[in-house]
């Protein structure tokens, strides 16, 4: 279902220097790797567009967006306090396939965000998440991540955990992942293309979320076209979340 | 309070419409509004056959607005026709399709291919777009062609035709009477302001095509003055349009000569604004104890 609200946020947990989540009331209920489209109500022309912010979580009405400050927009939003009024828009876009019996999400940085929600909505008997972190004082939400599922985390210095980055991490440990596995996964291209390259001779489907700049997020301003097998799709209808075999065509070469 | 308006042998319920390139093909905002709360909407730019549209990034935001450089992606007038008429055929408000063409037969072909279809109550011709036949310079600087390209289409049809115009030129009054002279029922301002950004940090320019336009409330002033301008110049009434996201803007267009108005980018930010606008345009005249006619013009 679809809203439009003009809400105020009734919780914000700040994370680290640049990421944190803000709460707001939201009776409709998303599916696994939807996303919303905020931006602050008082402050109306600057930034001008919304903002295209994944769904963390969404619990007993509430709805929780991790956001990382990676620009203006986002740091306009970082300065709001509860109470404050923001437009939410949503709930826009495809949606992860979470049936499969074993899911094994992988996410970098700020990606990391639609794979809390998308795990706690599958009934899987095993859920595993590698998820990457610039150095140690980035990894946040360890505790949330591992009551749900089995938790790695790399790092790309090797102040803590595995050294390296989530593409490394599942080459290292590829073999005792069996064909039964659904990989979904949000970060860098880079990084969602190198899993496409480690799955190159495997038969593991893969399903990434896309993210950029969009005008509208709703199929209208057409901003966020891309070319998926010679056809042009949007990341905010078509995506964001694609089948990362068709997306990147890197298994076929 | 009837807030009607007849533009051609077109009765809008209201003044209020929404702006073509910024409300898809108006199926889209049915999860979000009322569509038959506005007198019309816009469709997408539609040509004779699908066009991909330009390289991305296609749009950049900016002070107060935003530059696009879609390249009028559209899927093709066979398509809409089949597929998309069909989903939106059901509604009661006016549908004003746009037309995107590249020569004054393709114009003529485009009218002819939409034509038979009734649920198309209006066209309007995007001169903005680049003539092949001249080198590609836009149709709307010419004023002798804004006049065939509109004659042409005029008597093709029997439908409402509406010349949408360019700010992009030195005097819009000289492409407005011409689009008069060649039996335009209306001519609909302005069209987005051509500009660039560069995105300093990558050292490039921002979108793709280099140059896009730019739209958003940033524009309003250049888009008040130049549609205030028309108004004084014609006696077809005028469209108005550029950054229009609040009450206080759809009255400052009527108020300078706008018999109706379109919303624009602001359909981004707020999926809703053009049915929000409707409403309080109407309680504003109920207060006010005006008819829309009372006001439209004033400042002329």
């Amino acid at each position: 279902m679809s809203f439009n609200l003009v809400t105020p946020i009734i919780e914000k947990k700040v994370l680290n220097k640049d990421m944190f989540i803000i709460t707001v009331n939201c009776t409709e209920k998303p599916l696994a790797g939807q996303f919303v489209m905020i931006r602050s109500v008082s402050k109306f022309f600057e930034p001008y567009l919304s903002r295209p912010i994944s769904v963390y979580d969404w619990k007993d009405g509430r709805l929780y967006m991790l956001i990382k400050i990676v620009g203006k927009g986002t740091e306009l939003i970082s300065n709001l306090s509860i109470g404050n009024i923001i437009r939410v828009t949503g709930f826009f876009g495809t949606n992860y396939p979470i049936n499969g019996k074993k899911l094994l999400l992988i996410g970098g940085g700020i990606g990391i965000a639609p794979l809390y929600y998308a795990a706690k909505e599958a009934k899987t008997e095993k859920t595993e998440f590698i998820l990457g972190f610039r150095s140690k004082d980035d990894v946040i939400l360890k505790e949330e991540f591992s009551a749900i599922g089995t938790l790695n985390i790399t790092t790309d210095d090797g102040t803590a955990y595995f050294k390296g980055n989530p593409v490394n991490y599942l080459n290292e440990n590829l073999k005792e992942i069996d064909n039964e596995t659904v990989i979904l996964s949000c970060g860098p291209k880079i990084m969602m293309r190198g899993i496409e390259k480690a799955l190159k001779e495997r038969e593991i489907k893969h399903y990434c979320s896309l993210d950029t700049a969009m005008g509208c997020g709703m199929g209208a301003c057409l901003g966020c076209r891309i070319e998926v097998d010679g056809n042009s799709k949007l990341i905010c209808k078509d995506g964001p979340v694609f089948d990362a075999e068709t997306l990147f065509n890197e298994r076929r070469k | 309070m009837n807030t009607s308006v007849k533009i051609g042998n077109t009765e809008f319920t209201n003044p209020i419409l929404t702006a073509s390139g910024t409300f898809g093909y108006g199926k889209e905002f049915a999860p979000f509004m009322n569509l038959d709360a506005i007198g019309g909407f816009c469709t997408k730019g539609i040509s004779i056959n699908p066009r991909k549209g330009n390289p991305e990034p296609r749009i950049c935001e900016t002070s107060s607005g935003m530059l696009n450089s879609i390249g009028l992606e559209n899927c093709g007038s066979a398509h809409f026709l089949e597929t998309i008429l069909p989903e939106i055929a059901g509604y009661k408000t006016r549908i004003i399709v746009n037309m995107y063409a590249q020569s004054v037969e393709e114009f003529k072909t485009l009218t002819e291919i939409l034509d038979a279809e009734k649920r198309i109550d209006c066209y309007e011709l995007n001169l903005s777009c680049p003539n092949v036949k001249s080198g590609g310079i836009s149709f709307g600087t010419d004023p002798k062609i804004v006049e065939e390209v509109t004659s042409t289409v005029r008597k093709t049809t029997d439908k409402t035709v509406i010349v949408k115009l360019s700010p992009n030129v030195t005097d819009i009054t000289i492409p407005a009477k011409a689009a008069e002279n060649g039996g335009a029922d209306a001519v609909s301002l302005i069209n987005t302001l051509a500009g660039l950004e560069v995105d300093v940090k990558k050292k490039q320019f921002a979108l793709g095509n280099i140059i896009g336009g730019l739209s958003g409330a940033a524009i309003k002033p250049v888009a008040l003055k130049l549609v205030w301008q028309t108004a004084k110049a014609v006696k077809i009434p005028v469209i108005g349009m550029g950054g229009i996201s609040k009450l206080d803007d759809v009255l400052s267009f009527l108020m300078v000569g706008a018999a109706a108005i379109q919303i624009g980018a602001a359909n981004f930010i707020n999926p809703s604004i053009s049915e929000e606008l409707a409403v309080e345009l109407k309680s504003y005249l109920q207060s006010e104890n005006k008819t829309l006619q009372d006001i439209t013009g004033i400042l002329l």
